[in-house]
């Protein structure tokens, strides 16, 4: 009873230290919530400003594309190089480019040094199809300095063309016609030649981008020994070709051009064998296959004319080593949506995502 | 110690003096425990006013996000979003608490482009807070580069 009043001041004093922790935690508590909610909200502001980046860059890879495609592909990856490369796209195979941030015009509050807008793609299986990653970080104009984010989307650049389905049937293991020929017969006064044949074998693609896939893998390091072998080959030489190229399972294309065939068409040495696609740009005129030696083709061989009427049996026969194969066209038949107008640069549905690579 | 006539000693007196001493320490301490309680309630109400802003600018950020998803989608609700600037008023809990949005639409050049084809949407989302006004500012970029075009 005595020490009544000591007890008092002491419980007081407990209470007050109780009540004191209760309310710094509480203020701990709120503290974080209401750091989590910022953190959110800047989360958010540099996703959106990741993504102002992602159609930034879009739009001006639409410009790049617009006038001439082929030779803006060129301009565009002309700085491509294997350490702009993420894991596991290696050239040759893979081409990688990271677009210098100082041609666009960034998004408000983006930070130019830590940022970095990377375009990658397939130079092989998919050329024309670009895989564009964005990765943004927030400067110290915004309170949430240094948050980051991620988004990409592919895109469609109109460097190719959809190859059109085979007559008469959709199924992919049908057999092409391993002998296509242009039976035009030219007339003397207006001596045109309408490349009939090569729009048979190859569709909407034209000479120029075939020339410009096949510089481009031979300019990324592909070739028929490299660990992923080259698949389109583009000739301007007029020499024999020596060279065995392609495999049942890839396929290649190979296209002796009109300036291969300005004199007389190159020829397959006799010992040669070719798997895929091979093509003659003699201009209509028979007269410069004369050169034919044949070598093996195992899948389709195109001629921009008739050929010497034995010739002509001995292949239909398979006399002369040439044989079909349902997947001829696998070097140069790029994967497309059904239906699509290959003209423009154009989002590859279902492609955009805001995570990792 | 035979034959000492010892004296006992005077018994001790305890006084009771501290009678007054506790209704001292019960002042002290009902002071302290006062003050205690009142830095408990301050932190109440910042904790409360503290919650509240974060709940704020979630809802602004709401707001933000949601006129950004309906940049140039023509359904009906989405134009009708874009029509004018009027007050909004999200929070049932606060029905006279007015959220406005107002925007602005420019164009980004793109050398040898339309002038439409790269696109940017600044919104700005106002409120008071603790009669402040506060702004929270968003940015979108849209570029005209279709998904499918078809033959």
């Amino acid at each position: 009873m005595h020490q009544r009043g000591l007890a008092t001041l002491w419980a007081s004093t407990v209470l007050l230290l109780l009540t004191g922790l209760w309310g710094w935690l509480s203020l701990q508590a709120v503290n974080e919530e209401s750091l989590r909610s910022h953190q959110q909200m800047h989360a958010a502001h540099a996703l959106a400003n990741a993504e102002a980046l992602l159609e930034t860059t879009l739009a001006h890879l639409e410009q790049a594309y617009a006038a001439d495609s082929l030779e803006g592909d060129v301009r565009i990856w002309l700085a491509s190089a294997a350490s702009s490369c993420p894991v596991g796209k290696a050239p040759p195979q893979w081409q990688c480019l990271l677009w210098p941030l100082a041609n666009l015009p960034l998004p408000e509050w983006t930070d130019e040094d830590t940022s970095f807008v990377r375009l990658v793609r397939d130079v092989r299986n998919a050329p024309h199809r670009i895989q564009v990653m964005v990765d943004v970080k927030l400067n110290a104009l915004h309170p949430g300095v240094g948050s980051r984010a991620t988004v990409q989307q592919s895109v469609y650049v109109p460097i190719n063309a959809p190859q059109p389905t085979i007559p008469l049937s959709n199924s992919p293991l049908a057999t092409f016609a391993p002998l296509v020929l242009n039976e035009q017969v030219q007339s003397v006064d207006a001596p045109r030649c309408d490349p009939l044949a090569w729009q048979a074998v190859f569709g909407d693609l034209t000479p120029l981008q075939l020339k410009a896939l096949s510089a481009l893998q031979l300019r990324n390091g592909l070739s028929a020994a490299s660990q992923v072998s080259r698949t389109v080959y583009w000739v301007d030489s007029p020499q024999l070709w020596t060279q065995s190229i392609g495999t049942t399972l890839a396929p290649v294309v190979l296209v002796f051009s009109a300036e291969a065939c300005a004199t007389l068409c190159p020829s397959l040495a006799t010992s040669t064998q070719v798997v895929g696609t091979v093509f003659f740009q003699n201009q209509c005129q028979t007269s410069k296959m004369l050169n034919w030696q044949s070598g093996v083709i195992a899948g389709q061989l195109g001629v921009e004319s008739s050929l010497a009427p034995d010739v002509k049996l001995a292949l239909q026969n398979g006399q002369r080593g040439l044989t079909g194969a349902s997947n001829a066209h696998a070097a140069f038949n790029f994967e497309w949506p059904e239906g699509v107008q290959a003209t423009r640069v154009q989002r590859v549905a279902g492609t955009w995502k805001n995570a990792g690579f | 110690m035979l034959g000492f006539n010892a004296k006992r000693p005077p018994p001790i007196q305890v006084k009771h003096l501290n009678a007054g001493f506790t209704l001292l320490e019960a002042v002290v301490a009902s002071a302290l425990l006062a003050y205690g309680l009142a830095g408990a309630v301050r932190l109440s109400v910042a904790t409360l006013n503290a919650t509240q802003l974060s709940r704020h600018v979630d809802v602004a950020s709401g707001l933000a996000q949601d006129l950004t998803e309906c940049w140039g989608v023509q359904t009906p609700t989405c134009l009708r979003m874009f029509e004018a600037s009027t007050p909004l008023y999200p929070l049932p809990s606060h029905p006279d608490l007015a959220f406005v949005l107002t925007w602005q639409e420019r164009n980004i050049p793109v050398a040898g482009m339309p002038p439409t084809h790269l696109q940017e949407l600044r919104i700005a989302v106002t409120w008071p807070e603790d009669k402040q006004p506060m702004q929270m500012e968003w940015r979108h970029r849209r570029a005209r580069t279709p998904l499918w075009v078809g033959r």
